[in-house]
């Protein structure tokens, strides 16, 4: 799953969607490494490595 | 204003996904703001829903307010919203000085000027508006400066309150006072700036959209209307019975303070028209004593339109007071400091509205305020006159025990009926009784401010409004009645209906007649009357075949040329 084929995953909810993970695991994302999050996968290890 | 608890943006996210909400009245909001309202948003439509409200929330591209405004100006027509949000912040332009807040103070001017122009326009549209942010003076190069522009932003904002008095239909979401709720330090999030151009932290978010959505129900949503109180412990400390009259808590010492403004408090919604009743398990002798005698009493005992202390069950007394006043179950709200009493009342009295009294009568205030259920922004004279007209009604229902034969109850009561069309001066209120009036309702068409602007444009319309005086005084506008024409010799009766505290007088009977009356003058031959089932409107359900129509299909038929003269000499017609 990754912006490319979820049709409503555009600039504006991605924006949405990282507030939202921030809020959930009570991290930061900085702003250069949200650019980076397009995927489920991508997120899934990006909140493995904080966490761990 | 209270600080508001900042629900995550996650839950915010997994509550609109998960949580099923009623909804009474779904609208349409267009919003116009010089930042991305996306998260904004989010929290407003979360906030709406917790009050009823289905929204569906359209926005233009941010940063385009004057284009936006000048669209709506020219082009109204296609109007497809019920409110208008103008937003316009500060902190979307970053860097300060004097040139940056005078062309912002310009631009706001600027929206100011446009939004007045579409009041003026459209008069039923109302507008949100975003006051002007008073920033700290860390922001300046020099104290005179900060000096100069903040007495600027400040006479801005008086200017806007002003305008806000005169004009209901603009309001202002003051920016300002939530700012120093929150405090300017974390009332702004510069990363949110930076990576989506939402300036406001998450808090601010969630405060910012409470306001609005308080502000967006006390337009569309009517609000409760009887407010029903415990005694011990929750208009003062202590237990009457064990303390005595002057033993309970209330005046000086702590608590006691708190339970004197709460009292202030509810004096004031008294004052803004809200019923008062009193249930509580206590012995009324020791109860009269106690308003009687306790000084530090701020509320009279008078002030209570029904009181029901006994030692019965409260879901059973709640009955009784929302049979004598009148009132529908679902306009009435029971606060009480008894967790066990709330409980009860939940289970076998849904329809009441509850409020979760927290423990400290230091936050009662707080919990009924952010309740919203009393939450208005203007008042119509309807409105502070209630209470009187509750007060008048007990003394006719008293006078009613008194005389048996209905027939010469009536005829004792001199009841004179002032019949009206519908016109600037009552507008307001027919609106409100479109709106609030559930049992004796036909159709149970709601109108907005612009619905029944629409309708009153048409000239084949009649539309009357009447007001009720009897020799107990007089209990203003409460019934209505709406008709339009449907072909060359048939009317159809659109909307008719009648405030419960005047019902049982025979008053729908004459209203209706005078209709058809006027529909006959009108050269009309076939009247066309609809029952509209709801769940409360039972007790109209044959009031068409009572009166003169004959039951055809699903509606209900009268031929104005076989009417006969009805007797209703109980009864003085009057016309404006």
């Amino acid at each position: 799953m990754s912006y490319k084929n979820v049709k409503k995953w555009d600039s504006l909810n991605h924006v949405s969607l990282i507030l939202a993970i921030e809020s959930k695991f009570s991290i930061k994302i900085k702003p250069e490494a949200s650019i980076d999050l397009t995927s489920y996968k991508k997120i899934l290890n990006f909140i493995k490595n904080f966490k761990g | 204003m209270k600080y508001q608890n900042s629900t995550p943006y996650h839950k915010i996210l997994e509550l609109l996904e998960s949580k099923k909400f009623k909804y009474n009245r779904k609208i349409t909001i267009y919003n116009l703001y010089n930042f991305n309202p996306l998260i904004l948003n989010k929290y407003l439509e979360l906030h709406l829903k917790e009050k009823s409200l289905k929204p569906k929330i359209l926005s233009s591209e941010f940063d385009q307010i004057d284009q936006g405004l000048l669209s709506i100006s020219k082009n109204f027509k296609s109007k497809k919203f019920d409110i208008l949000i103008v937003g316009s912040d500060i902190n979307a332009k970053l860097s300060y000085n004097e040139s940056v807040i005078d062309e912002y103070l310009n631009s706001q001017k600027n929206n100011l000027t446009q939004c007045l122009k579409i009041i003026n326009k459209y008069k039923n549209l109302p507008i949100i508006f975003f006051n002007c942010n008073i920033l700290s003076s860390s922001f300046f190069s020099s104290r005179e400066e900060f000096i100069k522009l903040r007495e600027k932003i400040f006479n801005f904002n008086q200017y806007l309150y002003k305008l806000s008095l005169k004009n209901k239909n603009f309001k202002i979401l003051d920016i300002n006072v939530i700012g120093n709720v929150i405090g300017l330090g974390s009332f702004y999030d510069s990363k949110n700036y930076y990576i989506s151009k939402t300036p406001y932290s998450q808090q601010s978010n969630n405060h910012i959209s409470f306001e609005l959505s308080q502000t967006i129900s006390s337009i569309f949503v009517t609000r409760k209307k009887c407010l029903v109180l415990d005694l011990d412990n929750t208009l003062w400390g202590g237990v009457l019975g064990e303390d005595g009259p002057n033993g309970i808590d209330l005046g000086e010492s702590y608590k006691g303070e708190c339970f004197r403004n709460f009292q202030k408090y509810i004096k004031k919604l008294l004052n803004k028209g809200i019923i008062l009743a009193i249930c509580s398990k206590n012995n009324i002798q020791d109860v009269r004593e106690c308003f009687k005698k306790n000084k530090e009493m701020i509320l009279n005992f008078n002030d209570f339109s029904n009181v029901q202390i006994n030692w019965k069950e409260k879901y059973l007394n709640i009955n009784k007071i929302s049979e004598e006043l009148n009132i529908g179950k679902d306009s009435m709200v029971f606060f009480d400091d008894s967790s066990f009493e709330r409980e009860q009342m939940k289970k076998f009295n849904p329809s009441i509205n509850v409020i979760e009294t927290p423990k400290e009568p230091e936050n009662f205030i707080q919990t009924i305020e952010n309740s919203s259920f009393f939450y208005q922004t203007t008042l119509t004279t309807e409105d502070k006159k209630k209470k009187y007209q509750y007060k008048i009604l007990k003394k006719a229902n008293k006078f009613k025990d008194k005389t048996k034969n209905i027939s010469e109850f009536l005829k004792g009561l001199s009841m004179t009926l002032e019949i009206d069309n519908i016109n600037k001066f009552n507008f307001e209120r027919a609106v409100q009784l479109t709106n609030k009036v559930n049992q004796f309702n036909l159709t149970t068409k709601r109108y907005s401010s612009s619905e029944l602007q629409q309708f009153l444009k048409s000239k084949n319309q009649i539309s009357l409004l009447a007001r009720l005086k009897d020799k107990f005084g007089d209990h203003g506008l409460t019934a209505l009645a709406m008709a339009k024409k449907k072909n060359s010799k048939t009317w159809i009766i659109d909307n008719f209906l009648l405030s419960c505290r005047i019902l049982g007088r025979g008053i729908e009977n004459a209203l209706l007649y005078e209709l058809l009356k006027k529909l006959k003058k009108k050269r009309v031959n076939i009247v066309k009357g609809i029952y509209i089932k709801t769940k409360k409107n039972h007790q109209c359900k044959d009031f068409y075949i009572k009166n003169f129509f004959i039951k055809k299909d699903k509606t209900h038929i009268c031929d104005l040329n076989k009417i006969k003269k009805m007797n209703n000499s109980f009864l003085k017609i009057k016309y404006e």
